[in-house]
């Protein structure tokens, strides 16, 4: 007995052992241990939070991931340089325009050059992507921000009354991106703070996001911020009062709706704010030290860019350097791409090319063929070399890096509300006359050296030739030839439209890029535009 | 040893002894090697039935001997020696130990071993005998082709790991590789640092009845293996093999020659022909060049202070890669103690391993940099600005506008990227026998692998590759990596018989937990440069798991395991998953009518059925929300105002996240025949993964990312395996075996709800593979190429598939698979007297590839006629098929027949006995030359058709040895 008693002892012993391993198990519960990896308690406990996670939508139209130019992507499974989001709607809304055609033979990007994309369209694909990953982002940000949770994580008054303003900025950023969405897609998946995460979104029209986007930025103006007493960078009344001027003026487009009185009530609250032209040569809109005060007072919304701190291979990286060829030393970077050039359309809006007669024609000094004469490949057989942003700065310095400029890109300025402001007019529409209208053309004119007009000169095809010499290259373009009916059909041709040389009819569905297949592949709610 | 000498004298006694002689032999048998009589050796006539035995002096006496009577000397554990008779009167008998009968062959289960031939699961055993002979640096070459459904890819790279797949693994985003255990301890750092010679045994557990006790690891298989101890002799025992080795370029790619690079830009870019410089360089000439292999290891084997079975070894390997400027070095140390106390009660087992492995990265952007430079300028030219390298360029202000590929000479041999890696691991095991209850064990087991890594990466200052946008600047960056990994483990283990049924219970607990943090500068001369610690999540592992043999009257065994498995990956909720598996053998010939057959000597039929887990995905923790910060010098900061703030981004996760778990059923045949002449296994096998991990998209609205894991789908594999020895020849001079295995693996995705995810990357957003329900993984998922009469493709044209009129993704269809059907290892050893020669090779048919090599350059624009106008670049010579004006890179025309057949290794060896000529002490000498990377044949054009994963995008190349070495045992 005395035997067995012992080994029980010891086995006891062993058991006693094993149990004390069972308390180990706490140890399955690990938390994030890096110096960059928080969880959301401890990350909200940080009063900074706010802040930084608004800068994240904000950067979200400027950098691709946690790192710059790239390394940590916020989107995977496309390549971090195509997947930047002004590069991706730049793309879109100009690729397929006279004003732009790109040389490279990446797969399917001469597509976006020829209006022959498809569904499985990767550049397509590639700002679908971003643009919903900003909407989440900003859901998110709106979901984690409520009174009730500020509350219980004991946020101050004053910290609570400044996220009240980040809020409104996080809906306007979110409004952005569901605006450029019904722009280039028209239905649209569609979830706000409501829904939750993990969840496949239901599909909407655009008829119903254009409503929804109205009541917003309506509704947000009671918390931004009044026209330039935010921070450089951040938007206020007036930013968000652009989109809904956008909204109203394609509402036909959108909704099959004309709802111009209302485009120029709002274009007419823009113009009368403390928003004015930049008293600059106008080449300084597009220079690396474009943040400057005279320049900040007209750029109503940009997006920044740094060349230590604001990195990507889109954004402004991409139009200094996509359109430059050996002359990359004029424009204080280290290298051309020999990519972007513009078409022989575009070029013949302007009076001439050397900026004599408008100031506004920033183009290279040399100039091959304007006519391009193969679809890709072309660079140095054809096209316009355009020259419009630079990594100089106003008094010819170079950028602080040489491969990404400083240069902001300047989404919304008041001279586009000022054409605004002349089309309508030049349409007839009552209380916009062109009288006025003649002026603010003649305002941006004088500007740029070019001759005045008179307000006769105030037609339609004349704002829209306007909006090209003012506005060419900020991504405009396709939204304004659709806008004035030119973009499919036969009423305007241009080099490579169909994929002809000539230039050719290309059919109505064309004024809407495919929903991705990849997208309809993962959610079975949405649906794909006719004709694809 | 000791029983066995009691148990045969015990015989001795019965024996009956013959006094009638009309001659009689006397002598005494000795041990070879000890000089110590042996007691109990059968002495006898062959062909007679008169024989003795010897008695505890090791001495003999027998009668009735003529003239010319062979005398065979037999004893268990040794080799049978002949003598003839002479009409001698006494005689000295040498017998030597015979390794390979010594010890009951005994294979590792883990948390225990079994004898082989009482496993009841799919078990191979690979010990030194088996082993691959010739040049192997990397302990996963000793078994590559070795075992059946074992698949192991080496890259070339000098030191480089191996990929190892058992059965073709088992998930699609969760890892394939196999767990491998290294004497109780389980390890995730790779072999690398492993000296193969350190070796004694692999047993590679393939089927879920045997790996269910790794439950959650065991998905993939298990490889356990044992390194060699210490000995309980009081000899010591010295070792020393050496080897060196010309390591040559076996195949470089086809690309244009100078003079036909010319006549391509005549031809085709004739707006660059004032590009074309009057050099005739081969880039690949000038990257790769004969490196050199010295591998040298020294052991000592002995009895520490007589009670202290001690191994001590050290090796010393240094490899110049073909790749100029790649360099690997190691040293390892390797301490092994096994003592035991109280009359074996009590055994400790220290095994403690120290490795300093040393490397210089070469740049192998310079491979893809050969392949593409122009052929027709030089590789120096004086006054470049570049440190006199050639390079492509304009003066730009003060600065250089750079265009086309950098120099590859330049690429290698201005930068200077070095590593070292300090690893200390090993385990300390104390098995305690209970005191008058022996048969219950308890083993307590704890391990520890810790990897130190750091490391300089200095470019030069005029080096291309170092400029800052369009001035000269150099890198200067350095790095370290800490890893821990610790182990520990208890278990009981309890053994009796009762009658005629034998029990043997082990259950356990086990605690691992492993621990990364790493750091890297950035380059330090920019002042953008930001350094940053990045600390990895925990990963914790804890497990509680259980296993009954039972032997029934020595014929029917039975395993019952049971593992319950907890992960820090997954939610509370779904933290812990069970996972058992049973198998149940039958010893047929151990029945009485096949008992002392001379046909069958062995077979035993096993069936086996099993559950186990996988949780290594690559995210450590994704079922919470987290936030990342991003650095104030990451590059990715954005200002308000003058202030530039971090960007905090809620990171997408899933939190039902939970164990994907595969479920194996294996049936298998173990026999000997012939007098086990010839010998091997047959296993055919189905498995199951449910709840897969795939890396799924997740689309707009989703999540806060586009793709990310979670648990969809079902995989299904189905194979075949046979191993094969023969042992076609055993006599004194000649002894010939063939070693042969081949394995059929089918994979197939069963079911992806309805999802379809492309993998294969070949650049900018271009796929060539694709995840889908119906398909092997990673199939192949291309548009059919329309080819004209002659049989050349059409640049863009694809069979409009679906016949909808419009060719696009719809008309994508599979084509072929990377996955091999069927993989083979042959290997034939043959000795003939002191002789000893040795190949293998080894097969796979039906593996297909992507020449991405071609299909990323053998076009004109943005690949020969540079994006850049002031480039030309140089290409795969498939550009005379395509004759592409750009870039078709989702055509199957790139996908070829990858089968291959590799001549891995010649070895030819001679040997030397008792070189040192000393009596006390018997030597042994072997001088041996050999030839690894012998010969490929394959179709595929290609520089080798072995790539893991199917995607041919240049690999380093795999060296062609040349050796000569020597082993030495005294």
């Amino acid at each position: 007995m005395k035997k067995i008693k012992s080994i029980k002892i010891k086995l006891f012993a062993i058991i006693g052992l094993i149990a004390l391993f069972t308390a180990c198990t706490n140890d399955m519960n690990v938390f994030p241990k890096d110096d960059d990896v928080f969880s959301s308690d401890k990350f909200f406990s940080d009063p900074n939070s706010y802040k930084e996670f608004l800068a994240k939508i904000y950067a979200g139209l400027a950098v691709t991931g946690q790192a710059g130019p790239a390394g940590n992507p916020d989107i995977q499974g496309i390549d971090e340089g195509f997947g930047q989001y002004l590069r991706g709607y730049w793309q879109l809304q100009e690729l397929p325009t006279d004003e732009a055609m790109v040389a490279w033979g990446d797969p399917t990007l001469p597509e976006l050059n020829t209006q022959t994309w498809t569904k499985d369209n990767r550049f397509v694909n590639a700002f679908y992507s971003r643009a919903f990953f900003q909407i989440a982002l900003a859901n998110e940000f709106l979901r984690e921000t409520t009174d009730e949770k500020l509350t219980t994580r004991g946020v101050t008054a004053e910290l609570k009354a400044e996220i009240k303003a980040f809020r409104a900025e996080a809906r306007f950023l979110r409004a952005l991106s569901y605006y450029h969405a019904i722009d280039l897609f028209g239905k649209v998946a569609f979830a706000t703070e409501e829904d939750k995460v993990g969840v496949k979104p239901q599909e909407k029209d655009r008829i119903y996001v254009f409503n929804y986007l109205v009541t917003e930025l309506k509704e947000m103006d009671a918390d931004l911020k009044a026209a330039r007493t935010n921070e450089y960078g951040r938007v206020d009344k007036i930013g968000a009062k652009m989109v809904l001027a956008k909204l109203y003026l394609n509402s036909l487009v959108y909704t099959n709706v004309n709802r111009d009185t209302e485009a120029l009530a709002t274009i007419n609250e823009i113009i009368a704010s403390p928003y004015k032209i930049a008293n600059v040569p106008y080449s300084n809109l597009f220079m690396a030290d474009n943040n400057r005060t005279a320049v900040q007072s007209e750029i109503i919304f940009p997006i920044l860019f740094d060349g230590l701190k604001t990195k990507s291979w889109g954004g402004t990286t991409y139009l200094v350097h996509a359109p430059c060829g050996d002359w990359n030393g004029e424009l204080g970077i280290d290298g051309g791409w020999f990519g972007l050039v513009g078409r022989k359309e575009f070029a013949a809006i302007f009076p001439d090319l050397t900026g004599a007669a408008d100031k506004r024609a920033l183009f290279n000094a040399v100039q091959g063929p304007l006519s391009i004469p193969t679809s890709s490949d072309f660079f140095k057989a054809g096209g316009l070399k355009v020259r419009k942003y630079t990594n100089l700065t106003s008094t010819g310095a170079s950028g602080s890096n040489q491969t990404h400029p400083d240069t902001d890109f300047p989404m919304f300025r008041v001279a586009d509300v000022y054409l605004m402001y002349a089309e309508l007019a030049a349409k007839g529409v009552a209380g916009a006359t062109t009288t006025a209208a003649k002026d603010y053309v003649n305002a941006l004119r004088i500007r740029a050296s070019a001759a005045q007009v008179t307000a006769a000169d105030i037609t339609s095809q004349f704002v829209l030739n306007e909006r090209v010499k003012e506005l060419y290259w900020e991504g405009h373009r396709r939204q304004d030839l659709i806008r004035f009916g030119k973009f499919s059909g036969s009423s305007y041709n241009w080099e490579w439209k169909g994929n002809v040389q000539s230039g050719t009819s290309i059919d109505d569905k064309y004024k809407l890029y495919p929903v991705p297949q990849s997208e309809l592949n993962t959610n079975p709610n949405l649906t794909q535009n006719p004709g694809y | 040893m000791k029983t066995i000498y009691k148990k045969l004298l015990f015989l001795f006694l019965f024996l009956p002894l013959s006094v009638l002689a009309q001659e009689s032999l006397g002598g005494i048998v000795l041990d070879s090697k000890t000089n110590q009589p042996i007691p109990g050796v059968n002495v006898s006539i062959q062909g007679t039935t008169i024989g003795t035995s010897t008695d505890f002096d090791g001495k003999f006496k027998l009668p009735k001997v003529k003239k010319g009577d062979k005398i065979v000397f037999s004893f268990i554990g040794y080799k049978n020696s002949i003598v003839t008779f002479d009409n001698q009167k006494e005689i000295t008998v040498s017998l030597a130990e015979d390794a390979n009968e010594l010890k009951e062959v005994v294979v590792q289960v883990g948390y225990g071993s079994v004898k082989k031939k009482d496993a009841t699961g799919s078990v191979a055993l690979i010990t030194a005998k088996d082993f691959n002979k010739g040049a192997i640096t990397n302990t996963e070459n000793l078994i590559n082709g070795r075992v059946a459904g074992v698949v192991v890819t080496q890259g070339g790279r000098p030191g480089d790991g191996a990929a190892i797949r058992i059965r073709g693994g088992s998930s699609l985003n969760a890892s394939n590789d196999p767990l491998v255990v290294i004497d109780g301890l389980p390890v995730d750092k790779g072999l690398s640092s492993v000296n193969p010679n350190d070796i004694e045994s692999f047993s590679i557990l393939k089927d879920a009845s045997a790996t269910a006790i790794y439950g959650s690891r065991g998905s993939n298989g298990v490889i356990l293996i044992k390194t060699k101890k210490g000995t309980k002799k009081d000899e010591i025992q010295f070792s020393f093999n050496t080897y060196t080795a010309v390591n040559s370029l076996a195949k470089k790619v086809d690309v244009y020659s100078a003079d036909e690079f010319r006549e391509i830009i005549k031809e085709f870019v004739p707006t660059r022909v004032g590009l074309l410089g009057t050099s005739n360089t081969d880039w690949q000439d000038q990257i790769f060049h004969d490196g050199l292999t010295s591998d040298n290891n020294f052991s000592v084997r002995g009895n520490l202070l007589k009670t202290v079975p001690t191994r001590l070894s050290v090796g010393y390997t240094k490899v110049d890669g073909v790749l100029k400027t790649s360099e690997f070095d190691r040293k390892t140390v390797a301490l092994s103690l096994s003592p035991s106390f109280f009359d074996n009660h009590l055994r400790l087992e220290v095994n403690a391993n120290y490795a300093y492995e040393k490397n210089r990265y070469a740049d192998e952007g310079s491979i893809s940099s050969a392949i593409a430079s122009n052929p027709t300028k030089p590789v120096y030219v004086a006054n470049s600005p570049f440190g006199g390298y050639g390079e492509t360029y304009t003066p730009t202000g003060t600065g250089y506008t750079v265009y086309g590929p950098a120099n590859p000479l330049a690429l290698l041999e201005q930068r200077n990227n070095r590593g070292a890696n300090t690893r200390y691991y090993g385990n300390a095991q104390i098995d305690y026998k209970f005191h008058f209850f022996e048969d219950l064990r308890a083993v307590v087991n704890a391990g520890i692998d810790i990897n130190e890594r750091a490391g300089t990466d200095i470019i030069d200052h005029n080096a291309r590759s170092g400029m800052n946008g369009l001035s000269l600047l150099g890198s200067n960056s350095s790095y370290w990596q800490n890893s821990e990994n610790k182990l520990l483990d208890g278990y009981l283990n309890y053994t009796h018989l009762f009658g005629n049924v034998k029990v043997d219970f082990t259950t356990g607990y086990s605690y691992q937990n492993f621990e990364d943090e790493s750091f890297s500068t950035g380059n330090t001369l920019r002042v953008d440069s930001d350094p940053d610690v990045s600390t990895q999540p925990t990963v914790n592992l804890q497990a509680y798991y259980a296993r009954m043999n039972i032997d029934l009257y020595s014929k029917y065994l039975v395993t019952l395991n049971y593992r319950r498995d907890g992960t820090s990956r997954f939610s509370e909720q779904n933290r812990w998953g069970n996972f058992p598996g049973v198998a149940v053998a039958w010893k047929v010939s151990e029945e009485s009518f096949l008992k002392g057959s001379k046909t069958i000597n062995d077979l035993k039929l096993r069936v086996g059925w099993g559950v186990t887990g996988q949780q290594d995905i690559p995210a450590k923790y994704d079922y919470f929300k987290k936030y990342n910060v991003s650095g104030v010098n990451s590059g990715a900061s954005y200002p308000f105002g003058d202030t530039y703030y971090s960007l905090a981004k809620p990171e997408g996760y899933n939190e039902t996240l939970k164990w994907e778990e595969t479920t194996t059923y294996n049936v298998g045949i173990d026999f000997g025949l012939f007098n086990n002449k010839l010998s091997g296994s047959l296993d055919a096998y189905k498995k199951i993964t449910n709840d897969l991990f795939a890396e799924v998209t997740e689309g707009a609205l989703q999540n806060f990312r586009t793709r990310g894991p979670a648990n969809i789908g079902e995989l299904t594999s189905k194979g075949i395996e046979l191993g094969l020895n023969y042992n076609a020849i055993q006599d004194d001079n000649n002894k010939l075996s063939f070693n042969f295995n081949v394995a059929y693996n089918n994979r197939e995705i069963t079911s992806l709800d309805r999802n379809e995810y492309f993998t294969g990357g070949i650049g900018l957003d271009l796929y060539s593979q694709i995840l889908k329900q119906g398909l092997s993984p990673n199939t192949f998922w291309l548009y059919q190429q329309v080819y004209d009469q002659n049989g050349f493709p059409i640049e863009g044209a694809y069979v409009d598939r679906n016949k909808d009129g419009a060719v696009d993704s719809a008309d994508k269809y599979e084509f072929h698979k990377p996955d091999a059907d069927l993989t083979m290892g042959f290997m034939t050893n043959y000795n003939y007297k002191k002789w000893d020669f040795s190949m293998a090779w080894r097969a796979s048919l039906g593996n297909y590839i992507y020449d991405n090599v071609s299909g990323s350059r053998a076009f004109l624009s943005q690949g020969i006629s540079d994006n850049n106008p002031n480039a030309i670049n140089n290409a795969p010579v498939d550009f005379s098929i395509t004759q592409f004006s750009q870039r078709k890179a989702e055509t199957d025309y790139y996908v070829h027949d990858g089968s291959w057949l590799k001549w891995d290794n010649l070895t030819i060896g001679y040997s030397f006995d008792n070189p040192l000529g000393l009596k006390a002490k018997q030597s042994s000498l072997r001088l041996y030359t050999g030839i690894q990377n012998v010969l490929v044949i394959s179709k595929y054009k290609g520089m080798d058709p072995e790539i893991f994963g199917g995607n041919d995008s240049t690999i380093y190349p795999r060296a062609r040895m040349t050796m000569l070495g020597l082993n030495f045992n005294f």
